[in-house]
């Protein structure tokens, strides 16, 4: 009888921890998601706002334009997969590259870039939240 | 019209179609849905508050946010004859989001995490929309 009420208590603790590593997950996820739709659909929407971003060495290999739009569609598919909760460690690992390179391309922008590095951290925080619920 | 404010319309509507679809195809399939807040998500989109005019409330808020979408698309790309008609339907839809809400702590005295979410995102609908 003990044991039981025991294993309900603990049953119970763990139901409360995976809700709780539920909700961190969806808020990361989801935050991720709204930068990546965002900085995507308002470079589509936009081209011209953003194409400054785009560092020159990419302009000698390919078109800005050409790649300005091929990343805003990286981009909204990674939001997807994101808050499709597909793959999430392999994502989160691909948004903190995507990220790293973004604010390391652009650091002479810091003043305008500094929030990215916020974000870098939240997927950076997705990749341990979603590598630990993947052993457990 | 400014783009900030079209960009963020477009990607609310998408976490909308979303949210809805993932409240459409747990009913579909019948699966549990996991609520990562304390409250029941199962009691609120089981009670007989879940749908309204026998069209289920997770197939109307899909529809509004499709429709959501298409508008701002079409305000942006075609014409702006149809601003007062979003303004309109975003403000209904988040009366009824409210009174959703009002059902959920008053009535069933259960929250669905999701209906929340969705709640949010039609409040910041209209506050986008407002500023078109």
């Amino acid at each position: 009888m003990e044991s039981e009420i025991i294993w309900k208590m603990k049953k119970s603790k763990r139901g409360k921890e995976q809700s709780k590593n539920i909700l961190i997950s969806f808020l990361l996820r989801a935050g991720l998601a709204i930068a990546f739709f965002y900085a995507g659909i308002s470079s589509f929407l936009a081209p011209t706002n953003w194409i400054g971003f785009v560092p020159n060495f990419i302009g000698a290999i390919i078109s800005k334009e050409i790649f300005l739009m091929s990343f805003s569609g990286y981009q909204i598919l990674l939001g997807i997969g994101l808050l499709f909760d597909y793959k999430t460690f392999m994502l989160s690992i691909l948004s903190s590259v995507t990220l790293f390179l973004i604010v390391s391309g652009n650091i002479m922008s810091l003043e305008l870039l500094f929030r990215d590095v916020a974000i870098l951290f939240m997927a950076l925080a997705l990749i341990s939240l979603s590598y630990k619920s993947k052993n457990k | 019209m400014e783009i900030i404010f079209v960009a963020s319309l477009i990607v609310l509507a998408i976490l909308g179609i979303f949210d809805s679809g993932y409240l459409i195809k747990k009913r579909v399939k019948k699966q549990p849905l996991s609520c990562p807040i304390d409250g029941s998500c199962e009691k609120v989109v089981e009670s007989e508050w879940n749908a309204i005019f026998f069209i289920k409330n997770d197939f109307l808020g899909l529809f509004y946010y499709a429709l959501i979408l298409f508008l701002v698309l079409y305000l942006f790309f075609a014409s702006e004859k149809l601003l007062f008609l979003t303004k309109i339907i975003s403000g209904a839809s988040l009366l009824f989001s409210l009174f959703l809400v009002f059902i959920q702590a008053k009535i069933i005295k259960e929250y669905c995490f999701y209906c929340l979410i969705s709640a949010l995102i039609n409040l910041l609908i209209f506050v986008n929309v407002l500023f078109l």
